[in-house]
């Protein structure tokens, strides 16, 4: 009886623990939910949406973001979407989050922006601030810990397990809104999307179409590309890998192109918008449809939408 | 591994979970292995010294035991007698003497050769380049002196020669106080490798619970005032006045509480496999005298001291001034075993000093106060004592604190150089690397401390009191400690906004 109390008790105990624990870690992990890069929000608010509602899902980075607008897409083709992208989302981490996304959604399509794999500098593993603000707001499962593994090296993988060590020193920056965390029930009004209203100033642009050479800048993206095509597969859903128009420079062109190579190896279509007889039939404006050098602002979507759903 | 480390906390639990699991005969071996793979995380090639000292000691056991037996059997007086004397005190010497010019190398060369090099300098000769490099192993002055120890109980007859030779290397490495104490005696821990330890529901809580303490007082609070004690210390020529005097306040707080935390947390940790170590802290900074602060503060190594080196030297049996000399060879010795630096031998020294001025004025204080009527066991004298013992204590962490002698005397002269009490005030405090939540998070935790303290100084023992407490209460107790060490313990990446904050995409 003695025994059984004691288990009892210990067993109570650690509930309480691992209950308080998830509640602190909540409480006090770094929250995007203001203004327009409120990633926290968007990344949440996806598993706010109605199970099996969206007919497209669009991964990738920040040249996914503020590409497609899920409204517009909507009303050239009639279709749902939802953008599950963050900020300079690694292939890898894209990875993981298809099959995040398929635990709650059958789309018929898959399409993956394909700019990080370009991303020479930082080969294998990105900064914290980037990892943490795509691994945080993903519910604890397998398929993260999968996810903590492949983007951060050993000896920091336990800081995105239990984000607590990470953010626990933010008791002192406490707002209200970290105690009522409304985004955990709401979902995201532009299902994803960034909407950029500025414009760049004089971004560059050079004609890259004659480029045919290619490049690969991380062997571990190509890898990643390739599990994505396997998951595809395996669910039967048609994938679809592309580069938006960001006014790449010749060497992106040709990391591009080695993610196109791998493309028609293994029989996937892949479209890079950077070509300048693309750019020409959406009729886009350098001088008003960019953001910054690489990155498309509303204006520069309203022309790229229709044009992109003409494809599908 | 550092015990406040995420590595202890996954080989801790799976340490002792096996430990319960298996035979009772393997379970030493067990604990062997685990030790040298604690030990080994820090540099394995660390473990060939440990084991060296392990080796050397364990036959000097032997040895005098073997010697022991012989003059035991012989005659008083006899031949054989003496010659098996002498090879018992030789043996002793080559353990010393191999022990410490390991101890020597390893941890006071480098400090040696700078001394002999301003000497040779002086003189205009050409200075030594050892050519070499030496890295000082984790713990060896600790389990340096345990094993020593061994050596000399064995040879004063009050423990027995161990022919185990994997036992003995368990006591020698056992991981829980191996780095940073309590320098264990064979007399109380050796003997309790041998015994069973059986698995206590009550004993594994409560010295979990002491251990959750022990991380309490290093993360919350060693490591939040240490912030400020760095500043300072790190930067000592821009502070003056009260900023270097708290520092110096909270670099007390800091090296009792880590030190302590260690003790604690490796007490907790042997409790919890049924191992009682000793108490190596009993409040010290409510000592009335410096000689009761050292009864009280590194129990272990000042029991060790004075059984090892006070007592052989004559201790007080040979003289009042004999006794001033002991106690001065003694800090001396002190000072020199907790670092490799003058400032540490001064430290030493200060408190060397401190107790001999303090026995050498004792009959004039009694006059004094008689004169004026004091009554001496009143609590406000004593209060009075505990105050001067505590500055005076203080006062000597200065040395034991600054890198080097130069700074230690510019952090006095800046200490006495203004007088600025605004600066409690006027928001200095808060820019000394902790913010103002953080700072005074530190002082409530101190504030705790310090009511623990007292209660622990007043007799009361609170674990047993805590165990008897309602199951709400302990839960939330614990939980709170717990949850006070998660989110204002120093640790991990840190965090900062302004990670997040990049829009150039």
């Amino acid at each position: 009886m003695k025994t059984i109390k004691r288990i009892a008790g210990i067993i109570g105990f650690i509930l309480i623990f691992l209950l308080l624990l998830s509640e602190a870690s909540s409480l006090l992990m770094h929250k995007q939910i203001e203004g327009r890069w409120n990633m926290t929000a968007k990344v949440a608010g996806f598993y706010n949406e109605e199970p099996n509602s969206f007919d497209v899902l669009f991964f990738g980075s920040s040249h996914m973001y503020c590409s497609v607008d899920p409204a517009i897409f909507y009303e050239e083709s009639g279709l749902t979407s939802y953008v599950f992208a963050t900020q300079q989302q690694p292939l890898w981490i894209t990875c993981h989050y298809m099959v995040e996304a398929l635990k709650f959604q059958h789309p018929q399509l898959m399409a993956v922006e394909i700019n990080m794999a370009a991303n020479f500098e930082a080969p294998d593993y990105l900064d914290e601030g980037t990892n943490h603000s795509a691994i945080d707001p993903i519910p604890m499962s397998l398929n993260k810990l999968r996810m903590i593994y492949a983007s951060v090296p050993k000896g920091e993988r336990r800081y995105y397990i239990f984000n607590i060590m990470k953010y626990h020193d933010r008791w002192r920056e406490l707002e209200k809104e970290d105690f009522v965390r409304s985004f955990e029930i709401l979902t995201d009004p532009d299902k994803g999307y960034v909407r950029l209203e500025e414009t760049a100033k004089k971004p560059v642009w050079e004609d890259v179409s004659a480029i045919k050479e290619s490049k690969i800048a991380s062997p571990k993206s190509i890898e990643y590309i390739n599990k994505m095509i396997d998951i595809a597969e395996e669910e039967g859903i048609r994938l679809l890998l592309f580069k938006s128009p960001s006014n790449a420079t010749p060497e992106e062109k040709m990391y591009y192109n080695s993610v196109g190579e791998l493309a028609a190896q293994r029989g996937i279509e892949y479209i890079d918008f950077n070509d300048s007889l693309h750019y020409k039939k959406m009729g886009l404006d350098i001088e008003t449809d960019f953001y910054d050098q690489r990155h498309l602002n509303a204006a520069g979507v309203k022309k790229f939408v229709p044009y992109f759903s003409s494809f599908l | 591994m550092l015990f406040n480390s995420f590595s202890y906390l996954i080989f801790f639990p799976a340490v002792v979970l096996l430990y319960f699991a298996i035979p009772y005969k393997a379970r030493y071996l067990w604990l062997l292995v685990a030790s040298y793979y604690f030990y080994m995380a820090w540099n394995p090639k660390y473990a060939l010294l440990i084991a060296l000292s392990t080796v050397l000691t364990y036959a000097s056991g032997l040895l005098i035991g073997n010697e022991n037996r012989l003059s035991g059997a012989s005659e008083p007086g006899s031949r054989q007698r003496r010659g098996a004397l002498f090879r018992k005190k030789l043996w002793v010497f080559l353990s010393m003497a191999s022990n410490l010019s390991i101890l020597f190398l390893f941890k006071y060369f480098d400090f040696f050769i700078d001394n002999l090099n301003r000497i040779i300098g002086r003189l205009g000769m050409e200075l030594i380049d050892p050519g070499f490099d030496v890295i000082l192993p984790v713990g060896i002055s600790f389990y340096t002196f345990q094993a020593l120890s061994y050596t000399m109980d064995v040879y004063r007859g009050e423990i027995y020669v161990e022919k185990n030779p994997f036992r003995y290397a368990l006591f020698v490495s056992f991981f829980p106080q191996l780095v940073a104490g309590p320098i264990e005696r064979s007399k109380n821990l050796l003997v309790q490798i041998s015994r069973r330890h059986y698995f206590d529901y009550e004993r594994v809580k409560s010295g979990l619970l002491l251990m959750l303490w022990g991380f309490f007082l290093k993360l919350v609070v060693a490591d939040r005032v240490a912030v400020v004690v760095n500043t300072v210390y790190n930067d000592y020529t821009k502070y003056e006045g009260l900023v270097p005097v708290l520092a110096t306040l909270f670099f007390g707080i800091q090296i009792y509480c880590d030190f302590a935390s260690y003790s604690l947390i490796a007490k907790g940790s042997a409790e919890v496999m049924g191992f009682r170590l000793m108490d190596n802290f009993n409040q010290p900074y409510f000592a009335k005298s410096i000689g009761e602060f050292w009864r009280r503060w590194h129990i272990s190594l000042s029991t060790w001291f004075r059984d090892y080196l006070y007592i052989p030297l004559g201790g007080n049996r040979k003289g009042t001034v004999r006794k001033y000399v002991n106690i001065m060879i003694v800090f001396f010795a002190s000072g020199l075993w907790h670092g490799a630096n003058w400032t540490f031998v001064v430290w030493g020294l200060l408190h060397g000093a401190f107790q001999v001025i303090g026995q050498i004025t004792r009959p004039l204080k009694l006059r004094i106060t008689d004169m004026l009527g004091i009554d001496r066991e009143a609590a406000s004298f004593k209060l009075g004592q505990m105050l001067i013992t505590y500055i005076l204590a203080n006062f000597a962490w200065i040395f034991f604190r600054a890198p080097h002698m130069t700074a230690a005397k510019g952090i006095i002269r800046n200490i006495f150089s203004s007088w600025n009490p605004w600066i409690l005030t006027d928001g200095t405090l808060y820019d000394l690397g902790l913010s103002p939540g953080s700072f005074w998070v530190g002082i409530i935790s101190i504030f705790l401390l310090l009511c623990v303290s007292a209660a622990q100084y007043r007799g009361i023992r609170i674990r047993e009191r805590f165990a008897g407490q309602g199951l709400i209460f302990r839960f939330s107790v614990t939980l709170c400690l717990i949850f006070s060490i998660i989110i204002f313990g120093i640790y991990g990446p840190g965090y900062s906004a302004s990670q997040f904050i990049y829009f150039q995409f």
